[in-house]
């Protein structure tokens, strides 16, 4: 017979509340080739909005764990992310999103503080043929 | 969702990235994905890469 006190149940929900975090803050992990970092952890580092849709988490039913970073929609907008590279190499960078259908969209992606402090690593692209907002 | 990307090369250690709106009407990120490119980079290929970003 097993007997679970008051303290018990606590712990066990704080481990679990622990685990939740540990989970959430885990998002972007490393695959044989390469790391995933989820648009929503920008939460965890930043964002700047200057009008337009506010930049927000939202729920997205096609998207990677369900949540994607919606409403960066004016030029001089940004959201900032964490990635962790483990080996020297040249990566190829791919971003999954949503736009209006058939409407191009042109971002940059900006390495901060790469290759010295202060400087940043830049590279345009287009994304093109968005299927529209799911 | 759709993808569309850029290359960057890089060496070991944690960085902070933007991604940025520089045209176009309203996006939606999904996730940023980092796939190492086949070809191997050599020491002395490196230091070129390097100087061309300074």
């Amino acid at each position: 017979m097993s007997v679970t006190t008051g303290w018990g149940k606590t712990a066990r929900a704080v481990a679990a509340a622990v685990m939740l975090v540990a989970v959430a803050l885990t998002t972007s992990a490393w695959g044989a080739d390469g790391v995933r970092v989820e648009g929503e952890d920008y939460n965890l580092y930043g964002s700047h909005n200057i009008g337009g849709y506010p930049i927000s988490t939202e729920y997205c039913g096609s998207a990677s764990q369900y949540f994607a970073a919606d409403g960066i929609d004016l030029p001089g907008e940004w959201i900032m992310l964490e990635v962790m590279v483990e080996e020297t190499g040249c990566y190829d960078v791919t971003v999954a999103y949503q736009s209006y259908f058939q409407n191009a969209v042109g971002l940059r992606l900006r390495v901060v503080d790469y290759p010295e402090p202060g400087q940043s690593v830049v590279s345009d692209f287009t994304l093109t043929e968005g299927y529209g907002f799911g | 969702m759709s993808a569309g990307g850029a290359q960057v090369c890089l060496e070991p250690g944690v960085y902070m990235f933007l991604i940025e709106h520089l045209s176009g009407d309203r996006a939606r990120v999904d996730y940023v994905e980092f796939v190492l490119m086949d070809t191997p980079v050599e020491r002395s290929t490196w230091g070129s890469i390097k100087n061309m970003y300074r």
